[in-house]
């Protein structure tokens, strides 16, 4: 017997031992008993103080804290337990069970005062008996149990801090709550967890960077956080290899339990200059190079005196139909149009949005009418849709499709193919067609034990749907990520698992000017309703109170104020600075060999 | 044993017989030395006070050793001190006494009212042995910077103190609740009791001051301390010095006490005032003028949403059990009345809705200072206690269209909802605990989390907390000995 229970059952004895001294006094001093325990008299009175006294002896000592050489703090816990019983039992709850009213009136309290100053004594009696019998036993038997630091803990490491990472440690913290033996590492390539849903406005400077992430930090209690690049998964000697930054040393943290939740990285098809040319749209960093790109290309085109040049700075193209892509071509629509009266040299009529996308209709997440709906609107505003296109290749200035024509533009965006993280290719474990991981229903990744995924990265089977998989979506990893964690939780507590079982609620698409369309449990919305849904809906998904203030604050200022044009310093200017230099340098070269 | 037990020993034997030394002076003038001296057969004055001081030695090396490792300011040994005074009163003289008299132990309401004298007597005796312990356990060499330090709080305790009265005089002397605390039985003449407010206010600030150099950092810790604190300038101040500089001496009978009672509650809420003004006044000085950088943990936006969740949470949950109460009571309609309803549905809604801006404000003002269930009990109770003064019998009657009920006859009707805040206030500090437990600090790993759990109690442990629950739950058993006629 050891903690709690140890100190309970000294608790118990010394509220005994209290009891029996105060009861004593009572019996020899002709003090009423029943006016001490609220039932009974005479012997039945004091078994019945006995039992109560032991009792509260007991839950005493649970909810105080024993540290040696504090006496006067359990001398005075036991007289102030004492005190809330006396309240509780005598004056409450006995004369309710007595069938009457509480016994709060001044007289009744005056009449009760006896049993009053014998429960005080008992208290402060019991609190110094636990004291002197808590030494005692420590030194007769020491506890059993052992120090923290020396229990063998069980490491649960995940790797990935999105949706899918954060949502099975902050899970896995609940269910294991302070239990010595277990240690929760999440390691992430960045310190925040980043609420996808609104980067296209990140990048459309709708919102402010950092108000649509929440540090990882703060949504964790208990468990590690490592921000770093996980390089090696080694399944063999079952460690997780990782490094800081690109030259730090590597590291290693051996697992017991690993989920991966890794996510998804951009996929170029290996078609040639995508990698280098195109923008993508996965991480804030892209968004706000997207967003500085974007602004930089209005600032040359306001001093562009070539027609062409201009035409190519002011098109912007987006490669793919799908959530992302739609959101991006709306928002950057609205974002040029709101700055752009600032650059009176800027042609309007030489702006092109153009979206690409390889089948007939977009969205193809959605039911046709809504998609039939975004396209129309879309259309209407002035962007246009090359559908069934493929893009085959990219150049600088230049996207080239597969049916041999070419776009002129500066700004390519890259929203037609997600791949999980390369790392995962080298685990010996059945994997996808995409490379994605393999799992069962439980979430366990095919093949080996104690590695579980989820995300991006893994293909969860959808039992609704025989041979199909749960869309890769943030609604979808949050889920996945609290029954992981509950799957984890009842393995090593041997317990059955549980196999995932998720129906999606519904999917949202904001075009743009205070429009969206959204299916929600198969009723389907569009225009102002679907975009004030679109917001709301998201707005209550983002983590963290101040989050959704500092969001809202955003939005409040955007509808009312045009967007911020500032841009510091941008490589696209630079870019433009040193070809003019270039420029004069060599016609000067040629002034002078004139 | 070793020399560090002896010294421990030597201060209290020394702080005993200074302790002893007050308490007797008050013992002889009311010509009570001879009866002590009758426990041990003898029958003189010598010998009485001989006794008295052996025991007062006794005693002050056995509070020695009880709050050998409580740590902190004087403030914190006076609270110990005057628990331990209660502690002996009830072992002394009403249960020991009797028994070596061959008398029966009775510890009915008269007996108590009887032994009222010696209730006081030993709460001098506990608070000044506190103080003696503390002056001895303190460095002996002081350098000019400390006695300029000691300058500066005395003048910043004082002009905090003033301040507290000042706002005290505006909100309660319309309704002339601030009498008793003024002015002694010369009667309530408006020079004289101007003058004793000024005076009150600037000696209740610079003990409070030479008490507590230094502000306790939580506001709910500031908040418990000042109140007591009133409880004990409400003992120096209306039962002791008041009726001595008047001219009618000591005698701390019960009936004193009854007529003193009316300036109870100002003596608490002054007390509070003070103590949260003089942390409060500290804080902006820091911020304005001081240079030491502070580690913020948290923003106040994120604390004060949290709070508000938790304290919605917890103060509904303890407005639940209460209601229960008031139910039985059928105290519902005169709540309504608060917000110009009658009905009981109207007053339930006005009643829970008082408990949750209750819950919200004692999530904000004890965030982290439960540290297990019984300091949680404890702080809850204690705030359960405060409201029943400033709201159950203060701002009550005056929403009401009233005055505050502060006299004796009136706090007795009002007697039952001090028993249901006190359930109340328990109930709240449990749930606020529960609830707060679940959310860690996120900057500490389990380990470190741990570490800073142990310290976070251990700090309260040796801090005055224990003895304040302790002395709050004394002060409201107080009440109904006081009250019951």
């Amino acid at each position: 017997m050891h903690g709690v229970k140890r100190d309970m059952f000294i608790g118990g004895i010394a509220g005994l031992f209290a009891g029996l001294i105060v009861g004593i006094l009572v019996q020899s001093q002709h003090i009423p008993m029943n006016g001490l325990v609220g039932l009974g008299a005479g012997n039945t009175g004091f078994l019945l103080f006995l039992f109560l006294s032991t009792f509260i002896g007991a839950l005493f000592s649970g909810s105080v804290r024993f540290k040696p050489g504090m006496i006067a703090p359990l001398f005075s816990g036991g007289i102030l337990i004492a005190f809330i019983w006396w309240i509780a039992g005598t004056l409450s709850l006995f004369p309710y069970l007595n069938g009457g009213s509480p016994n709060w009136t001044l007289r009744e309290v005056a009449d009760g005062f006896p049993a009053l100053v014998g429960y005080l004594m008992f208290g402060g009696l019991t609190g110094l008996g636990f004291y002197a019998l808590r030494r005692f036993f420590d030194q007769l038997v020491p506890s059993t149990i052992p120090s923290v630091k020396f229990i063998k803990k069980t490491q649960i490491v995940i790797v990935g801090a999105g949706f899918g990472g954060v949502y099975t440690a902050t899970r896995l913290e609940q269910l294991f709550g302070d239990a010595p033996d277990v240690e929760i590492t999440l390691i992430g390539q960045n310190n925040f967890l980043l609420f996808t849903p609104m980067l296209a406005e990140v990048a459309s400077n709708g919102l402010q960077a950092q108000h649509i992430s929440a540090p990882v930090r703060a949504a964790l209690k208990s468990a590690q956080f490592i921000r770093a690049y996980v390089d090696k998964i080694d399944t063999n000697t079952k460690k997780v290899h990782y490094s800081r930054n690109p030259f730090a040393a590597h590291q290693e943290i051996g697992y017991d339990q690993l989920v991966l939740a890794m996510g998804s990285v951009p996929n170029f098809f290996g078609m040639p200059g995508l990698q280098e040319h195109a923008f993508s749209l996965k991480t804030l960093a892209d968004a706000i190079h997207l967003r500085n790109h974007v602004l930089a290309m209005l600032e040359r085109a306001d001093s562009e005196n070539d027609p062409l040049e201009q035409k190519r700075l002011l098109t912007f193209f987006v490669a793919g139909g799908g959530f992302a892509g739609t959101e991006m071509i709306a928002e950057l629509f609205d974002l040029v149009h709101s700055v752009l009266r600032y650059y009176p040299h800027v042609d309007k009529k030489q702006l092109r949005f153009v979206l690409a996308h390889a089948h007939d209709l977009i969205l193809p997440e959605i039911s046709k009418r809504l998609a039939r709906y975004a396209m129309e609107t879309l259309t209407q505003r002035g962007v246009e849709f090359l559908l069934g296109k493929r893009v085959s290749a990219m150049a600088p200035g230049k996207v080239l499709f597969g049916d041999g024509s070419e776009l002129e533009t500066n700004t390519p965006i890259w929203t037609a193919g997600n791949q999980p993280h390369p790392v995962l290719k080298d685990i010996p474990v059945e994997h996808e067609r995409s490379g994605a991981l393999l799992v069962n229903e439980n979430l366990q990744v095919n093949g080996i034990n104690a590695i579980w995924a989820l995300g991006d990265c893994a293909r969860i089977p959808d039992p609704t749907n025989p041979g199909a998989f749960y869309p890769p979506t943030a609604q979808h990893a949050m889920r996945e990520g609290r029954a992981l964690a509950d799957n984890i939780y009842a393995s090593m507590r041997k317990k059955p698992l549980k196999p995932f079982h998720f129906k999606m609620i519904g999917m949202l698409v904001g075009l743009g000017h205070r429009t969206a369309v959204a299916e929600i449990r198969g009723m389907q919305f569009s225009g102002f309703l679907a975009w004030f849904m679109w917001r709301t809906i998201y707005l209550s998904k983002l983590p963290g109170f101040e989050k959704k203030l500092r969001v809202m604050i955003d939005w409040t200022i955007d509808l009312f104020f045009p967007r911020d044009i500032v841009l510091t310093e941008h490589p696209a200017l630079q870019e433009q600075a040193t070809e003019k230099f270039n420029a004069e340098a060599s016609s000067g070269k040629e002034v002078l060999n004139g | 044993m070793d020399k560090h037990f002896w010294t421990v020993i030597r201060r209290g034997l020394l702080a005993g017989v200074l302790g002893g030394l007050v308490y007797g002076a008050a013992l002889a003038y009311q010509g009570r030395l001879p009866f002590l001296a009758t426990l041990l057969g003898g029958s003189s004055v010598i010998s009485g006070i001989s006794i008295h001081l052996i025991m007062s030695a006794l005693n002050g090396a056995l509070f020695s050793l009880l709050v050998l490792r409580q740590i902190g300011q004087r403030g914190e040994i006076l609270f110990w001190g005057m628990v331990f005074g209660v502690a002996i009163w009830i072992i002394g003289p009403l249960t020991i006494v009797p028994v070596l008299t061959g008398s029966l132990v009775v510890w009915d309401i008269s007996v108590i009212q009887k032994a009222f004298p010696d209730l006081i007597g030993h709460i001098w005796y506990g608070a000044t042995t506190a103080i003696a312990l503390s002056l001895l356990r303190q460095p002996r060499h002081r350098t000019s910077n400390d006695l300029r330090k000691i300058l500066s709080s005395s003048l910043w305790g004082a002009g905090t103190g003033l301040l507290a009265i000042w706002l005290m005089h505006l909100l309660f002397d319309p309704h002339f609740q601030l009498d008793f605390l003024a002015v002694s039985a010369a009667g309530p003449d408006s020079g004289v009791s101007m003058l004793g407010l000024i005076l009150t206010g600037a000696t209740g600030g610079l003990f409070y001051s030479f008490l507590y150099r230094h502000a306790v950092t939580s506001s709910g810790g500031n908040l418990v301390r000042g109140m007591l604190y009133g409880f004990f300038m409400w003992i120096a101040g209306p039962l002791t010095l008041m009726p001595l500089l008047a001219g009618y001496g000591i005698h701390w009978d019960v009936e004193l006490a009854r007529i003193a009672f009316k300036g109870l509650p100002g003596f608490l809420l002054f007390g509070t005032l003070l103590a949260l003004l003089y942390q409060k006044a500290s804080a902006l000085f820091r911020l304005l003028f001081g240079n030491t950088p502070h580690e913020l943990r948290e923003g106040s936006g994120t604390v004060g949403v949290r709070g508000l969740l938790r304290g919605t949470v917890a103060g509904f949950t303890g407005g639940l059990l209460f209601t229960f109460f008031m139910l039985k009571m059928g105290a519902l309609p005169m709540i309504a009345r608060l917000a110009g309803g009658s009905s009981s549905t109207y007053g339930l809604f006005v009643h829970l809705l008082i408990a949750i801006i209750i819950g919200i404000s004692y999530s904000l003002m004890f965030r982290g200072q439960s540290v297990d269930l019984s300091s949680a009990m404890g702080w809850g109770l204690s705030y359960g206690f405060f409201w029943w003064i400033l709201g159950g019998i203060t701002l009550m009657p005056l929403l009401l269209g009233g005055a505050p009920q502060w006299g004796a006859a009136q706090a007795a009707r009002a007697f039952p909802s001090l028993i249901g805040h006190l359930a109340y206030g328990s109930a709240l500090g449990i749930g606020a605990f529960f609830i707060e437990r679940r959310q860690n600090p996120w900057w500490l790993n389990k380990d470190a989390l741990l570490e800073a759990r142990t310290k976070r109690e251990l700090d309260q442990l040796q801090s005055s907390a224990p003895a304040l629950w302790t002395l709050t739950a004394i002060l409201a058993v107080l009440i109904p000995a006081l009250l019951a006629v």
